[in-house]
């Protein structure tokens, strides 16, 4: 018997089944004692059977089966104490988001939708000195607009408005672009954003920036003003 | 799987009486030797007293640089291990032309793959293999490996045919097998 033949045949099996007759049984002993990939293939068999036997031996295969099925680390979170809560908790958010966080949104979102009056604030021509600082306002929780020139100079590839509370913080940056910045520019402000209290707009001119490095920025001009929302 | 070459180098090594070669040459033929008695004697005792015979034998001729083709050490060792085998058979009276005539027993159990991590891992992954088993195809197996049970027999009662039995066989032991050469395959 050669190797193809002991494939063909199935060899290995019927060899553990008492499936050869003798003289075929012998032929496929002599192949493996020659053929190591028939060997191996004989060994693994053997070895297979005979811990199957043992397995069977020991019986209750088929709960064990329903258990292999289910990764015991996800049972945690089948179990009652688990998952009543759970539920429990999903459904108050259910009922928050639908009660409370959805109708604000939409409130909010038809408010948006409605042409209104927006508090707007002028800051051109509050760079000079012993001007009166601009005043805003107007009813709290509104948008606010500001506008203001961009000092003409010295032109920059770009620029930046960039707002600083009273503390010294940076609220919020908002780059502008050398063709935006010829005309007067307004920055739309979103309601809620700001509280009370002085505010400084700084205009910067930024220069062209090197490739993975930041631009370097020239404070081109400072507007003040002092927002006091009425309630 | 790696295997090593029965070539003259290999030889040369059993002549001079290498341990880490005649130790992977006993492993090796002798786990062949005993997968081929333990249906053909009816005790561990007597396998053993087989194989140990036709090592004996074998590396006789090994040392009296009697073998002329490297290559069919195996089948050196086969054909030795028949005429052991005869000569054993014989010895408790009985008679035998050749290893075909002689009568096949119930199947000695035998350690073939010893003790150890790998051979609980071994276990559990065969337990799995059993265990996603139809219950038919498991009842299958049970009747024939373990209560061997006349296997015509027990086909025709659960409507299978003898084919189906060994592709069943075959199939579960696929994943055992991708197991076995992740383990053991270096090593050979």
């Amino acid at each position: 018997m050669d190797h193809q033949e002991a494939m063909q045949l199935g060899a290995v099996e019927r060899y553990f089944l008492d499936e050869l007759p003798p003289p075929q049984r012998t032929a496929f002993e002599e192949h493996f004692f020659d053929c190591q990939e028939c060997a191996a293939e004989v060994r693994i068999t053997a070895d297979f059977l005979d811990i199957s036997r043992q397995e069977l031996r020991r019986g209750n295969l088929g709960h064990a089966a329903a258990k292999s099925l289910k990764r015991p680390w996800l049972d945690v979170f089948f179990r009652p104490a688990v998952l009543t809560p759970a539920f429990g908790l999903l459904l108050a958010v259910i009922v928050y988001q639908n009660g409370v966080v959805l109708p604000r949104f939409n409130a909010q979102i038809a408010q948006l939708r409605q042409p209104g009056v927006v508090a707007t604030v002028s800051l051109i021509g509050g760079n000079s000195r012993g001007d009166a600082l601009p005043q805003i306002r107007g009813p709290s929780g509104q948008p606010l607009l500001l506008s203001l020139d961009i000092p003409a100079a010295r032109p920059y590839p770009a620029y930046a408005c960039e707002l600083i509370d009273a503390a010294g913080a940076v609220v919020w940056r908002v780059p502008v672009s050398a063709v935006q910045a010829q005309d007067t520019i307004a920055i739309s402000v979103p309601a809620g954003v700001l509280g009370a209290g002085d505010y400084t707009l700084v205009v910067q001119g930024l220069e062209a920036q090197d490739r993975g490095s930041n631009p370097q920025a020239a404070a081109l001009a400072r507007y003040r003003f002092v927002l006091n929302p009425s309630p | 799987m790696q295997f090593i070459a029965f070539d003259a180098d290999y030889l040369e090594r059993l002549q001079r009486g290498d341990v880490h070669t005649e130790r992977h040459f006993a492993a090796y033929f002798g786990q062949l030797i005993m997968l081929k008695l333990r249906s053909r004697l009816s005790s561990k005792e007597a396998i053993e007293d087989v194989r140990q015979e036709t090592f004996v034998r074998v590396l006789t001729l090994v040392r009296a640089n009697e073998i002329r083709d490297p290559a069919g050490l195996g089948a050196l060792v086969n054909s030795v291990c028949n005429n052991v085998l005869l000569e054993h058979y014989r010895a408790k009276g009985r008679s035998a032309a050749s290893i075909d005539e002689i009568p096949q027993e119930s199947c000695v159990a035998t350690e073939t793959m010893g003790a150890g991590a790998e051979s609980r891992e071994a276990q559990q992954l065969v337990r799995r293999i059993l265990s996603e088993l139809p219950d038919r195809d498991r009842r299958l197996l049970q009747l024939v490996l373990l209560e061997e049970r006349d296997k015509d027999t027990v086909c025709a009662e659960l409507g299978l045919s003898r084919e189906y039995l060994r592709v069943l066989v075959h199939r579960a032991k696929r994943s055992f097998k991708f197991f076995y050469l992740q383990r053991f395959g270096e090593a050979e």
